[in-house]
C-alpha cells in the first residue's frame, strides 16, 4: 500500500514539473512574442503625447471648476456690505486684500474710505480709529502685507467669515487724529489726486518759478507736529519744488520735492504756545517750469 | 468640390457668421477706434482720388505720417465699415464687416493649409485650435490691422513653401509671385511684418548650407552623371546658385506694394523709413509686459500645450528629414518653424511692436495652430492606428473644451482673460497686468448706464477710447440722451475702465462727484474691469 503511495506520489511529482516546464515555455514564448511586439519608440512618444494633452486638458477643466468656488460671490458681497453698514461707524476705513479687489467699492458704506493699497506700513490713515481688513484669502496668494501691517499696528478685535471673504476689524492702538488738516481750511485749492500710488486729499500749488506762492491758513491749532507728504504731480517741468511752513511769520521748517514720491515731513511745533495760530505755506521752484505739488499737512497733537 | 476646400468653405463660413452675430456686442478698444477713424478718412480720400489725384495723394501721404503706419488695413476697414453700414448691419457690427471677412479668409486658408499638412482631421482640428480661446476669438471681431496681417503672413510662408516645392517651373514661378505679394500686403498692413522677409532668406540660406552638405556628401555621383550628357535629377550646384523666386519677389514687388500704401515715406526714402522701422518696433518704448509672455499667460493651457506639441513635432521632423533624404520635408518643415517662431522670439527679445494684448504675436498663432493640429493627427494616428479618428477627436475635445469654456464664460470680456497656469485673470491683476486692451470692458456697463443714468447725465469716460461712446449710442447700445462730459466737474456720472497706468483722473473724477462709491461695474474672476461712479441723484 505503501509502495503503491510512493508511486502515485512520484507520479504526480512528475506530472507537475511537465507542467510547470509547459507553463514556463508558454510563458518564454508570450514574452518573445510580446516584445516583438512592443510599441516602437514613435508609438512610445505619440502614446505619452496624447496622455499629456488629456491630463492637461483634465487639469485645465478642473482648474477652471475650481476658481468660482475660491472666489467671493454675489452673496458674499452683500453680507459683507451689510456688515459694514450694521456695524461701521464715523472713523472707520476698509482695507482691501488684495489691493486689486475694488469690487468692494460697491458694496462699502459711501461713508467708509476705501483703502487700495499692497503695504500700509508708510500709511498714517489720519482720522481712522478703526480699520476693516475685507480679503478674499484664497485670492492672496501669500501677499497678506496689509494684514500683517495692520497686525502690527492695532489689536485684532474681531474676525468673520462670510463665504469666501474674511472681514476683520482692526482698533488702532494709536490713531493719527489730527487738531487740524489744512486741505479742510482751503476747499479752493483742496483736491483728490493720486500720489504715491493711491488716492489723496491734498492742497494742490501750481507754483510759478521765481514768484514765491504764499497761502495763509488763519488759526490753525497747532499742536506737537506739523506732519504730512508732498508729491510732485505729473506735469511739465523738472525743477524741484521747495514748500515751507511759517508760524506768526517765522519759517519752521520746509520740505523739498523733487519728484512724484510720497515724500514725508514732521516739523517740530512743540515749542510754540498752544492754541491756535496764523500759518502761511510758502511754495517756491526754480528752473524754467515747475510741476504742480500735492501737499497733506495735518496738525498733530 | 475636393473635401479639402468644404471643411475650408465651411469652416471659412462659419467664422464669417460668428463675427458677425458676435461682433455687435464686442467693447471697443482704443487701437480700433483709431483704426475706423482713420479707415473712414483713407476711404474718403481714395474716393475723391479720381476726381483730384494729387491732393488726395497729398492728404493720404499727411494721413500716413499722421498715424505713422501704411494704410492698407485702415483702407480695407473704412469702405467695409462703408459697406456694412449701407448693408444694414448697424455701427457696430456694419464697422466690423471687415474683420468678419478677414476671420473668415484666415479661417478658410488655416483649413486648407491644415488638410495639405495633415489632413482632414487636421483641417477640422486647426481652425478651433487658432479660434476656440477667449483672447484669439475677441482679437478675431476688432476691425485692427493685426488678424489682417496674420492670413498675409501666412499666405506669403505657403506660397514661399510652394515656390520651392510645386511640381513644374511655371508653378513655382507663380506661387514665389504670389509669396512677394502677399509679403507686401502683408507688410502693407503693420510695417514690422518686413521681418518674414530675413526670416524667408534664412531659411534659403539654411537650404543653401544644407545643399552644400548634400553636395559634398555626393561628388562621385554627380561627376558620373555630368559626364553622362544630361543634367541630373538632383543638380545640387545648379540649385545652391538658384535663388528662389518668393525671395527675390518679396525683396522688389513686395518692397514695391509696402512703400505704396505708406505715402509719407516717400518724401524722404532714406530716413524716414529708418524712422518708421524702429517705431514699428517699438524701440524706446517698453511694453507693459513682454507680449511672448502674456501669450503663455493668456492663452488656456491645453492650447498652449497643443501649439509646443505641434513645435516639437515639427522640429521631430526636420530632424529626421535631415539625417534622411526628405529635403520636401525639411524644407517645409524648416519654412513652419521660423514662421511660427520669430514673432513669438522677437517679442521675446523686446522687439515687437508696442501693440496691447497678443497683437504684436497674432502672426505667429496660425502657424502654431496648423502645427498644433498637424501633432494631434500625427499623435492619434501613430498611437492607436486603428481608432485615429476617434482618437484625434478626442484630444481635440480635451484640448479645446477648456478654451471654448472660457470663452463662453468670458464673452464679451474675452480681452481680459488670462489662463490657469498664472490664475485667471485674478492671478494677472495680483501682478498688475493689464485688465484690458484698450476700455473695450466699459460695453459691460452700458445696460447698467442705460437703465440707470438719470435722464440727461453728463458721462465723463476715462480710459475709453475716443469716439467709442458715440459707436455705441448709434447702435443702441447706450442711451441717446446721455452727453459726453468734457472733464470731470462737467460730469455727473464717471464711466472707467480700468487700464495701465496712473488713476489720477479716476480720482479726480472721484472728487468732483463727491463720491468714491461704484454704482455698477464689470468684473471677470472679482477684478474689477470697468466701474461707474455718480454724483449723488445722478444715478437712480
Amino acid at each position: 500500500m505503501a509502495a503503491l503511495l510512493a508511486r502515485l506520489l512520484h507520479h504526480l511529482r512528475d506530472l507537475l514539473a511537465t507542467q510547470a516546464r509547459e507553463w514556463l515555455h508558454a510563458a518564454r514564448e508570450a514574452g518573445a512574442t510580446a516584445w516583438a511586439l512592443r510599441p516602437t519608440g514613435d508609438r512610445v512618444h505619440a502614446v505619452a503625447a496624447a496622455l499629456l494633452l488629456a491630463v492637461v486638458g483634465l487639469g485645465a477643466v478642473a482648474a477652471q471648476a475650481r476658481r468660482p468656488g475660491a472666489l467671493p460671490d454675489e452673496l458674499d458681497w452683500r453680507a459683507a456690505g451689510a456688515l459694514l453698514e450694521r456695524d461701521g461707524r464715523p472713523g472707520d476705513a476698509v482695507v482691501v486684500a488684495p489691493a486689486w479687489l475694488e469690487r468692494a467699492r460697491q458694496v462699502v458704506p459711501a461713508a467708509l474710505p476705501v483703502v487700495a493699497a499692497r503695504r500700509l506700513d508708510g500709511e498714517r490713515l489720519p482720522g481712522v480709529r478703526r480699520v476693516w481688513l475685507l480679503a478674499a484669502p484664497a485670492a492672496l496668494r501669500g501677499g497678506g502685507e496689509a494684514e500683517r501691517d495692520l497686525s502690527r499696528r492695532a489689536d485684532r478685535a474681531d474676525a468673520q467669515r462670510l463665504g469666501q471673504l474674511e472681514v476683520i476689524r482692526f482698533d488702532l492702538a494709536a490713531p493719527a487724529l489730527p487738531l487740524a488738516e489744512l486741505a479742510d481750511r482751503a476747499p479752493d485749492l483742496a483736491a483728490l489726486r493720486e500720489a504715491g500710488g493711491l488716492p489723496r486729499r491734498c492742497l494742490v500749488f501750481q507754483p510759478t518759478p521765481g514768484a514765491p506762492l504764499v497761502r495763509p491758513f488763519p488759526l490753525v491749532p497747532l499742536g506737537r507736529s506739523l506732519a504730512g507728504h508732498a508729491a510732485l504731480l505729473p506735469g511739465a517741468g523738472d525743477a524741484p519744488v521747495r514748500v515751507a511752513f511759517q508760524v506768526e511769520g517765522v519759517e519752521v521748517g520746509a520740505v523739498e520735492v523733487a519728484d512724484g514720491a510720497w515724500t514725508p515731513f514732521e516739523l517740530d511745533t512743540a515749542r510754540l504756545s498752544t492754541g491756535r495760530h496764523d500759518v502761511e505755506v510758502v511754495v517756491t521752484a526754480g528752473g524754467a517750469a515747475a510741476r504742480p505739488v500735492c501737499l497733506e499737512a495735518l496738525a498733530l497733537p | 468640390v475636393s473635401s479639402r476646400r468644404r471643411i475650408a468653405l465651411a469652416a471659412g463660413l462659419a467664422a464669417l457668421a460668428a463675427a458677425l452675430w458676435l461682433g455687435g456686442r464686442e467693447g471697443i478698444p482704443r487701437d480700433e477706434a483709431a483704426t475706423l477713424a482713420a479707415g473712414r478718412r483713407v476711404a474718403g480720400i481714395l474716393i475723391e482720388a479720381p476726381a483730384r489725384p494729387a491732393v488726395a495723394l497729398r492728404a493720404l501721404a499727411a494721413l500716413s505720417g499722421e498715424t505713422g503706419r501704411p494704410l492698407l488695413a485702415e483702407a480695407l476697414h473704412g469702405f467695409a465699415a462703408e459697406a456694412g453700414a449701407r448693408a444694414g448691419l448697424g455701427p457696430l457690427r456694419g464697422a466690423r464687416l471687415g474683420a468678419a471677412l478677414v476671420a473668415a479668409l484666415l479661417t478658410a486658408l488655416v483649413a486648407l493649409a491644415a488638410f495639405d499638412l495633415g489632413g482632414a482631421p487636421a483641417a477640422l482640428l486647426a481652425p478651433a485650435l487658432l479660434w476656440l480661446a477667449p483672447r484669439l476669438a475677441t482679437q478675431g471681431l476688432l476691425a485692427t490691422p493685426d488678424v489682417l496681417g496674420a492670413p498675409l503672413w501666412l499666405a506669403a510662408v505657403l506660397c514661399f513653401g510652394r515656390s520651392l516645392e510645386a511640381p513644374s517651373p511655371l508653378r513655382r514661378t507663380n506661387a514665389g509671385l504670389w509669396a512677394g505679394v502677399a509679403f507686401g500686403l502683408a507688410v502693407a498692413v503693420r510695417l514690422d511684418l518686413w521681418i518674414l522677409l530675413p526670416v524667408l532668406g534664412l531659411h534659403w540660406l539654411l537650404g543653401r548650407l544644407h545643399l552644400a552638405r548634400l553636395a559634398r556628401l555626393a561628388p562621385p555621383t554627380l561627376a558620373e552623371e555630368e559626364a553622362a550628357g544630361p543634367p541630373p535629377a538632383e543638380d545640387w550646384g545648379a540649385r545652391l546658385r538658384r535663388i528662389p523666386t518668393g525671395l527675390g519677389s518679396a525683396a522688389t514687388v513686395g518692397l514695391a506694394i509696402a512703400a505704396l500704401a505708406f505715402p509719407w515715406l516717400w518724401a524722404d526714402p532714406l530716413h524716414r523709413p529708418l524712422a518708421a522701422l524702429a517705431a514699428a518696433h517699438g524701440l524706446g518704448a517698453a511694453p507693459a509686459v513682454n507680449p511672448a509672455l502674456l501669450a503663455a499667460a493668456a492663452l488656456p493651457a491645453p492650447l498652449l500645450a497643443a501649439f509646443a506639441l505641434g513645435l516639437l513635432h515639427a522640429a521631430a521632423r526636420l530632424a529626421r528629414a535631415l539625417r534622411g533624404d526628405g529635403g520636401g520635408t525639411a524644407r517645409q518643415d524648416a519654412l513652419l518653424l521660423l514662421a511660427a517662431a520669430s514673432p513669438l522670439a522677437l517679442a521675446a527679445a523686446g522687439l515687437a511692436p508696442r501693440l496691447d494684448g497678443l497683437r504684436a504675436v497674432w502672426p505667429a498663432l496660425p502657424v502654431l495652430a496648423l502645427l498644433g493640429a498637424r501633432a494631434i493627427a500625427a499623435v492619434a494616428e501613430v498611437a492607436w492606428p486603428a481608432r485615429r479618428h476617434a482618437l484625434a477627436g478626442a484630444l481635440g475635445v480635451l484640448v479645446l473644451y477648456p478654451g471654448a469654456r472660457a470663452l463662453v464664460r468670458d464673452v464679451p470680456l474675452g480681452a481680459s482673460s488670462y489662463g490657469e497656469p498664472i490664475g485667471g485673470a485674478a492671478g494677472a491683476a495680483a501682478l498688475g497686468w493689464p485688465r484690458q486692451d484698450g476700455g473695450e470692458a466699459a460695453a459691460a456697463v452700458l445696460d447698467d448706464l442705460s437703465a440707470h443714468a438719470a435722464p440727461g447725465a453728463r458721462v465723463l469716460w476715462l480710459g475709453v477710447a475716443p469716439g467709442a461712446p458715440e459707436r455705441y449710442r448709434g447702435a443702441g447700445l447706450l442711451r441717446g440722451d446721455l452727453i459726453d462730459a468734457a472733464s470731470p466737474a462737467a460730469a455727473d456720472l464717471a464711466v472707467v475702465a480700468r487700464t495701465a497706468g496712473s488713476r489720477d483722473a479716476e480720482y479726480q473724477a472721484w472728487g468732483a462727484l463727491g463720491s468714491a462709491r461704484a454704482v455698477a461695474g464689470a468684473y471677470l474672476d472679482e477684478v474689477p474691469l470697468v466701474q461707474v461712479f455718480a454724483r449723488p441723484g445722478a444715478w437712480r
